[in-house]
């Protein structure tokens, strides 16, 4: 995981409606994000010595302490155990990339969510099959 | 030859970032009605209807109904709750025609709904007159000589734009299909025609050449017909579907691909799903599909080896067996879908046959330059609308036949039997649910493998790290002992004979015997021999490969090979192999939770015949072969009236009979009309004890499905015809079942219309003794609870009619009566007669029965089903102790053998007796009624005679019996009737 800044972040239920994370909610602080992304969910060893990576790309966030209602916003996005979304994180740690996918949002158990009192505490978003959008 | 996967697909294959998201589509939710009316007639039976009038369209028009379309029948509209049926042929403005059936229960006013839907379906034939006719109504005139031809142009397509709404803009264009593949017997492809319905906002480009372009503008169901016209002049259309998916019409998601595999031993793809919701929407038999978005290196894009289908994983029909969990909250089910392998195995059908004649066809039975190709032709066709729905592509043999024929019971074992005993093809079904009837590169010269495409070169970089090879090195065949006919141009038949390798068999192994083969000259048929051992011996019969891709291009059909290379480093035995592999299963894994989705291919290595010469002309027996070297076919063409399918005399058509002999158990018999009637044993499954213990077999006369029945005193025994047989209960759980005495079966009957036996358990040494009836079908009894009122000494039962079961003792006195009859298959109502008998037999289901003793002379008939009977009559012989008596449905006709020369026959009901006019051979014989005048005998020498005129003519219906039972001698014989 490696931190970033919110403001970089977006997400949208369709390409022409994504936001920015910090425009979820009004007077937003900045906060940072601890973000990952794994181009392939399974390594294969390969009979040439070779490793091969299968699967779709992965992508988490992890958001250390935000207000309830960010959380609530966030969580409109994915009203069930998971959701089609669109999402622009970032992909690579030498680099400023970001890519915009679309992907399945899975939202945390809730009784991994950590609360205290208006605020939550270490919200994990993993995101799954993503597909890249041009 | 270069690889079918080409460089760039390759690159793909072997790239990181692999994914496919799974969905699955085809026909879910309602049917599409493309024709909705209601039943305008009443009905004085359900048996044998073929047409229906109809009236109260509410949906489309009848000129929209097509030949061989799915129809369903039902209580409301779309529904199909009375039964499903097809129509074959297109209908008038009142009168749809419907596939002769007798399941469904017709009534007035019914729901009919004709769907957009071809599936499979036997096509029966029917006797008027002594004349046949295919599909109910259609007479031979040249359809032998003049073929139809035979469209292949590719199986059912996918297209799917998650991305946008398909429209005029965002429209969409199939390039899928291919008409070139098709064919016909004895001419050419003149003329093709595409057409697409529904045809709004379709525009087909270059629709008369073999590859159309076709544009639609609209998300849905798109059926693509392709009219072939050939130089003969005879017309056929085939069908095949567009299923065409976009952003606002998606497949369905929420499901788990829980298993998928193909296998070459099955012939064919299944796979299994698991559902929540969403299974509400899965209609029985419904056509479903996978379908694959597939990423490489995160980029969309499928790869395969069939353009325009690459997206298209499986294709099959929902099957019967689901499993489903019941939990209102996490409540699924899981549906095992099938490829038509499954579904032409389902399909029982009658014995077809067809046979090569010199001059130019003159019916149905018959085929001028018969080939195995030709006879397959015929039977998918003509009796069956496989090539109406699917591919069908056949082996090219050009090797001749006297006949093509199958007796087996099933539609995908007549295509086996006629392709794989005479030519070693075999019919397999590939992932798209086309039919292959090939036969197997393992067997062919080896000089045309070259026509046998390599689909991939399969690298270290394509295989996961670790893989197994099973190697052999023991010879598991020590010979190969192969013989067969050529038949010439001029139907001369000439046998020939081959060892591999040799006289002397190798150090280890067992000996293989191929037998009855259709062969083209000496010199091949040593080559096969060969081929079959080497095939055999195959050093490497199964490598599976786990493939570290997402690679679909391995299939089990058509005819394929891998190229590989083992080399001596990578493994601590040092063994080194190049070569072609032949993939003979293929299982996907798909993981939900991450999209991996995987083949493992089980490949067997590719096998030659010897180049070493390890083979001889094999030696030609000087003496008649033994019982276990079943007889040549006919060499010559038979009489032309008495060949084929056609049943001679055709008044009373039978499909099987089978015998009882009191050593070596069950046979049956499939083609009682033929020339040379075949015949084969029952008694897989069975010990020599077993065989010779059994005393009593019973089968479904009416309609009649395969199963047989049989008791020893000690067993019940459960099988069927073409499979074999088994024991399903001893003494020991019959005694069980009812007290603690030693118990003992003591008979047995079938109801003749549903095929539920019922068997008859208790102390047969005692009077007065509780008996029960055991109650079942396929096998498996339950015991009624009622004891059966008055049981005593052993004796027979029947059902008749009114679900009666009568049932007569060998012993009453009096208190007890001598016979009962019960209903509800003995369970209730339990009446007791005064018969004045201890074996009975019936009249077919009707109540008219004939009640005698074994060795007595008198005869006295009941025609209320043993309640009341007329005073006796001597029929002026002693009764044989087995089947003696029989009955014909009306009951005025009957006949009697005793164990002299002499048959006697009434046809009064039994007041006046007089002679058969033939001389029968004595000692012992056996009668069985076929129908209203046709009687089969049983001689003591083992002969079996049929006349269809109440016995002033019998015919020798022996055929090869005496082959395997050269000391016959038979106890019981019954016959099933279509």
């Amino acid at each position: 995981m490696t931190e970033a800044h919110l403001t970089d972040f977006q997400i949208g239920v369709d390409l022409d409606h994504m936001l920015y994370l910090e425009n979820l909610v009004d007077d937003m602080e900045a906060i940072g994000i601890d973000w990952g992304y794994e181009p392939y969910s399974v390594l294969q060893d390969l009979a040439d010595g070779s490793v091969r990576g299968l699967g779709w790309p992965t992508a988490q966030w992890r958001l250390g302490l935000v207000s309830r209602a960010f959380r609530d916003k966030l969580r409109e996005h994915c009203t069930g155990p998971s959701a089609s979304v669109y999402i622009k994180t970032r992909t690579s740690e030498h680099a400023d990339e970001y890519k915009v996918f679309l992907c399945e949002m899975i939202w945390p158990n809730p009784k991994d969510e950590g609360h205290s009192a208006d605020q939550r505490l270490d919200l994990v978003i993993n995101f799954r099959k993503l597909i890249l959008q041009a | 030859m270069a690889d079918l996967i080409t460089d760039p697909q390759k690159a793909k294959l072997r790239s990181n970032g692999q994914f496919s998201l799974v969905y699955l589509g085809g026909d879910i939710g309602a049917p599409t009605s493309l024709f909705a009316c209601r039943v305008n007639q009443t009905f004085t039976t359900y048996d044998m209807v073929a047409q229906v009038t109809f009236d109260g369209v509410t949906v489309g028009a009848y000129t929209d109904v097509l030949a061989d379309m799915t129809m369903l029948v039902g209580t409301a509209a779309g529904l199909s709750d009375v039964g499903i049926c097809r129509v074959r042929k297109a209908p008038t403005s009142a009168i749809l025609y419907v596939n002769e059936s007798s399941e469904i229960a017709w009534a007035d006013n019914l729901y009919l709904t004709v769907i957009e839907d071809f599936d499979l379906w036997r096509k029966d034939l029917r006797i008027v007159s002594k004349v046949a006719y295919m599909d109910y109504d259609v007479a031979y005139s040249d359809q032998h000589t003049n073929c139809d031809p035979v469209p292949v142009f590719g199986e059912d397509v996918c297209i799917f734009r998650p991305d946008v709404t398909i429209d005029a803009t965002n429209f969409v264009t199939c390039a899928a299909f291919n008409a070139s593949p098709s064919w016909v017997v004895g001419s050419t492809i003149s003329a093709r025609a595409f057409s697409v319905t529904p045809s709004t906002g379709v525009t087909i480009t270059g629709g008369t050449t073999n590859t159309p372009s076709i544009k639609l503008t609209a998300a849905g169901k798109y059926r693509v017909s392709c009219l072939l016209t050939a130089a003969n002049g005879k017309t056929f259309v085939g069908h095949r579907y567009i299923y065409a998916y976009d952003k606002t019409h998606m497949p369905l998601t929420a499901f788990v691909l829980e298993s998928l595999s193909g296998n070459f031993d099955s012939g064919g793809w299944s796979f299994q799903l698991k559902m929540f919701a969403e299974a509400a929407d899965i209609r029985e038999r419904a056509k479903v599909f996978i379908l694959a978005r597939d990423f490489y290196a995160g980029v969309e894009g499928s790869v395969g080896t069939n353009s325009g289908r690459e997206n298209m994983v499986v294709i099959g029909r929902i099957a019967e067996d689901e499993t489903i969990t019941v939990d209102p909250e996490q409540g699924d089910v899981t549906f095992d879908v099938r490829g038509p392998n499954y579904w032409l195995a389902q399909i029982p059908c009658f014995p077809t046959g067809v046979q090569n004649t010199a001059g130019a066809a003159t019916a149905w039975t018959n085929f001028h330059s018969l080939t195995v190709d030709r006879g397959l032709f015929h039977l998918l066709h003509w009796r069956t609308t496989a090539t109406r729905m699917m591919d069908v592509t056949l082996s090219a043999d050009s090797r001749i036949p006297a006949e093509t024929s199958a007796p087996a019971s099933n539609l995908w074992a007549q295509i086996t039997e006629m392709a794989t005993s005479t030519i070693l093809a075999k019919p397999m079904c590939d992932h798209y649910g086309a039919l292959w009837i090939q036969i197997d590169t393992q067997v062919m010269p080896t000089a045309d493998r070259s026509s046998v495409p390599v689909v991939m070169t399969l690298t270290k970089a394509d295989l996961a790290k670790q893989y197994q090879v099973t190697r052999h090195i023991v010879t598991r065949v020590s010979q190969n002992n192969l013989s067969g006919v050529i038949v010439s141009n001029g139907l001369i038949g000439s046998a020939v004979f081959s060892l591999a390798n040799g006289h002397v068999p190798k150090r280890y192994g067992h000996t293989e015997t191929y037998d009855r083969l259709l062969l083209a000259s000496q010199a091949q048929a040593n080559v096969l021999a060969s081929a079959l051992l080497e095939q055999a011996n195959n050093p490497y019969p199964s490598i599976p490969q786990s493939l570290a891709a997402n690679n679909r291009a391995f299939d089990i059909a058509p005819r394929q090979f891998a190229s590989f290379e083992l080399a001596a480093e990578d493994n601590v035995r040092g063994i080194a192999f190049s070569g072609h592999l032949i993939p003979r299963s293929v299982t996907y894994q798909h993981d939900p939770k991450t999209g991996v989705f995987t083949p493992t291919v089980d490949f067997e290595a590719e096998t030659f015949p010897s180049s070493s010469n390890l083979y001889v002309n094999g030696d030609v027996p000087n003496q008649p072969p033994p019982i276990s070297y079943p007889a040549l076919p006919p060499l010559s063409i038979p009489q032309p009236e008495r060949i084929g399918i056609v049943p001679y005399p055709p008044t009373f058509p039978i499909s099987y009979v089978v015998l009882l002999d009191e050593t070596l158990g069950l046979w049956y018999c499939a083609d009682i009309h033929a020339v040379s009637p075949q015949w084969f044993s029952l008694n897989m499954g069975l010990t020599d004890i077993d065989m010779a213990g059994i005393g009593r077999f019973a089968v479904q006369k009416y309609r009649g499905g395969l199963g047989v029945h049989a008791i020893s005193s000690s067993a019940y025994y459960y099988g069927q015809i073409g499979a074999g047989m088994s024991k399903k209960y001893d003494d020991v759980w019959l005694t069980t079942q009812i007290n603690s005495d030693p118990q003992a079966f003591i008979d047995l009957a079938v109801n003749p219309y549903s095929g539920f036996v019922a068997v008859q358990g208790g102390p047969d040494w005692a009077l007065n003794h509780t008996k029960y009836i055991f109650y079942g079908i396929g096998g498996v009894l339950t015991k009624r609870a009622a004891a059966l009122s008055g049981p005593n000494l052993a004796g027979r039962m029947s059902y008749g009619s009114s679900g009666d079961l009568y049932i007569t003792f060998a012993q009453g006195n009096a208190v007890v009566p001598m016979a009962t009859i019960t209903k509800n298959n003995g369970d209730a109502f339990p009446e007791g007669y005064w018969s004045q008998s201890n074996h009975h037999t019936r009249g077919g289901g009707t109540q008219n029965v004939a009640n005698w003793f074994p060795g007595d002379t008198d005869i006295a008939y009941s025609s209320d089903g043993g309640r009341t009977n007329s005073v006796s009559h001597s029929c002026g012989i002693g009764i044989n102790a087995n089947n003696g008596v029989a009955i014909d449905p009306t009951g005025a006709y009957q006949m009697v053998v005793g164990d002299t020369a002499t048959a006697r026959r009434t046809s009064d009901g039994g007041t006046t007796w007089g002679d058969v006019p033939y001389t029968f051979v004595n000692a012992r014989q056996v009668l069985h009624v076929l129908g209203f005048s046709a009687w089969l005998i049983v001689q003591a020498n083992g002969v079996v005679l049929i006349t269809e005129d109440f016995g002033d003519t019998w015919t020798d219906v022996t055929g090869n019996l005496l082959t395997f039972l050269p000391a016959a001698s038979i106890r019981q014989a019954e016959v099933i009737l279509p």
